[in-house]
């Protein structure tokens, strides 16, 4: 019971690297989400403009349709008898008709001085209004004007949405008048509705079809740029590699060669001086300097040099690592559970590269005296666990992010690319653990 | 072959007769190692000692093992990495054609598997070059006694 209280208060992780998507698929993400908003900002655009449209085109529609009413129904009916007597004129009939079809709301006839020859509304007739200025130059040009209303002039109830349309002709006496016809929003509305079921699916399915036919173009050069930032990677690896190797040739081959031989040089030399001379005593301590020095650059070969994975490379190479570990104040161990030999090449170098982060971490940061690598390995995980009994993630206040959690996040980035994941964390019982899991089919 | 580094004729703590007398009932040693300066100290080391004699030096593993069945010396010490003819296979002929052959390698890689590979071809012991030269006189004097002379450490893991 003891054990599972623990396990429950076992601290939560303190750094798990954020899981980042691949390239391609971050790509895809980006590229359906900025056609999502770009077909959001069509649609908000497309609706009022559709409205707009229509009613342009309602208007002028509305427009012409007056105006060829205007001159060539009413004007030839309205006569010198009409105005003298508008009830139940042959204007009149002609005019009710139009009513009672619907296509007018209201009417009204005008004459220059503003006097109302005719309205649907007969408390009109013979009443006289100043003309607006608009109005008025219609009696010059004999022409027409519209527009969108709210509100009906000479009569007719306020509020309601209505085309006002105003027309100029001669009658049949050639005396100039302006003809107010006011339609019904009816007509608007639905000419508003059609244009927007037409443009709409237009729009927006251009936009769908491109986005469809771009979508593989797109996915291709994602993959593409994907692949390629992996070759890139790869070859800066391979180069990386051997550099190294050439460099930790030339130290050995030559420096280290050099050295030792000095190095032996020196003992004959020292012998031709005379016991307990001055020179012989320096020489014996160049020596002796020459000989760590050689020790210390060996040491830096086998830091720099790649370690060999194949066969039993790859168990040595993590028995160094535990030697050098060891060799900077750390007692490492190194577990192994699981067939090694079935790794590949590939996985076997991020085992590696798992343990060599992890026992770095903890000599630069966990003030540890024992470090445990424990390497697991099975048919679809390998999992590589590195415990310190050191202070533990959250106590190494000192750490730099930028400096010392690159190792970690470059390591993080290759597990992904491996399908798998990294976690630093507080361990049971004190000091931190680093745990990385990863599949080794995609290593 | 000459050799500017080769102790004077009156060394401080014997006679030039004395060390002539040492050297012909001494250990006999060949030294094979690709750099010049290597041999050349190493001889220079080893001839200051009375009962070692060097009998003969190779740069590369190829006259190294031929040089080395033809004199048939106490004591070889192989250098591992060598153009051509490298100190393991060089070893493997001279101990499949001389089994008794007392080759130490000397050498500066310490990585086990090379120890392990080394003393499966047939090594007697493994020396690192950075230990100490006495060591290394030491090492020589071991393995002409049919010791296993290993530098510290080696062969641990």
């Amino acid at each position: 019971m003891a054990d599972r209280a623990a396990a429950r208060e076992a601290p939560a992780p303190v750094r798990t690297p954020t899981p980042q998507p691949s390239g391609v698929r971050a790509a895809m993400v980006r590229f359906t989400l900025l056609s999502l908003l770009g077909l959001a900002l069509v649609t908000l655009v497309t609706i009022p403009l559709a409205a707009w449209i229509a009613r342009s085109i309602a208007l002028l529609d509305a427009e012409d349709r007056t105006r060829v009413f205007t001159r060539t129904v009413a004007a030839p009916l309205l006569t010198e008898a009409t105005r003298e007597a508008p009830i139940g004129s042959p204007l009149e009939l002609a005019m009710e008709n139009r009513l009672d079809d619907g296509t007018v709301v209201h009417v009204v006839i005008w004459d220059r001085d503003g006097r109302v020859v005719w309205s649907d509304d007969r408390s009109l007739i013979g009443s006289t209004y100043p003309l607006d200025a608009e109005v008025e130059d219609l009696f010059e040009s004999m022409g027409s004007r519209s527009e969108y209303s709210l509100a009906m002039h000479a009569g007719g109830a306020d509020g309601v949405p209505v085309l006002e349309v105003y027309a100029a002709a001669r009658d049949a006496d050639g005396v100039p008048f302006v003809l107010e016809w006011y339609w019904p929003t009816s007509r608007l509305e639905a000419a508003q509705h059609e244009t927007l079921v037409r443009i709409l699916p237009l729009t927006i399915g251009s936009l769908i079809l491109l986005h469809i036919l771009v979508l593989p173009l797109t996915l291709d050069t994602a993959r593409r740029v994907d692949a390629e930032r992996a070759r890139l990677a790869q070859h800066a690896t391979a180069v990386q590699i051997m550099e190294r190797r050439r460099l930790s040739e030339d130290l050995h081959d030559g420096v280290v060669q050099d050295l030792s031989g000095i190095g032996y040089v020196l003992p004959t030399v020292s012998r031709e001086l005379p016991p307990g001379s001055t020179g012989r005593g320096l020489l014996e301590r160049v020596a002796q300097v020459m000989q760590q020095d050689v020790r210390s650059i060996r040491g830096m070969i086998a830091d720099i040099k790649p370690p060999t994975f194949a066969g039993a490379g790859f168990l040595e190479a993590l028995d160094a690592l535990a030697d050098r570990t060891r060799a900077q104040g750390v007692a490492a161990d190194v577990a192994i559970r699981g067939d090694v030999d079935a790794l590949s090449p590939g996985a076997r170098a991020l085992a590696y590269r798992i343990a060599r982060e992890g026992l770095r971490n903890t000599v630069r940061h966990s003030q540890a005296s024992r470090a445990l690598v424990d390497l697991d390995v099975d048919a679809d995980a390998v999992t590589v666990r590195v415990r310190d009994d050191g202070v533990g993630p959250a106590a190494t206040a000192d750490v730099d992010p930028d400096r010392d959690h690159f190792g970690l996040q470059l390591l993080g980035e290759a597990l992904r690319e491996a399908g798998g994941q990294l976690e630093l964390r507080a361990a049971e019982g004190g000091g931190a653990e680093l745990v990385a899991s990863f599949r080794p089919d995609r290593a | 072959m000459s050799d500017p580094l080769r102790p004077g004729p009156f060394p401080d703590d014997r006679l030039p007769e004395e060390s002539s007398e040492a050297a012909r009932s001494g250990i006999r040693v060949v030294i094979v190692d690709d750099h010049d300066l290597i041999r050349t100290a190493l001889r220079a080391l080893l001839s200051c000692e009375s009962d070692i004699e060097v009998c003969g030096d190779a740069a590369e593993g190829d006259t190294g093992a031929t040089l080395v069945l033809d004199l048939r010396p106490d004591v070889v010490l192989m250098d591992l990495t060598m153009p051509g003819v490298g100190g393991l296979e060089a070893t493997r002929r001279i101990v499949m054609d001389w089994p008794s052959a007392k080759v130490v390698v000397l050498t500066a890689f310490a990585e086990p598997r090379l120890v392990r590979d080394a003393l499966t071809a047939g090594a007697r012991g493994y020396l690192l070059k950075d230990a100490d030269p006495s060591a290394v006189v030491e090492a020589v004097r071991e393995a002409a006694r049919g010791g296993r002379p290993m530098t510290t450490g080696i062969g641990e893991h």
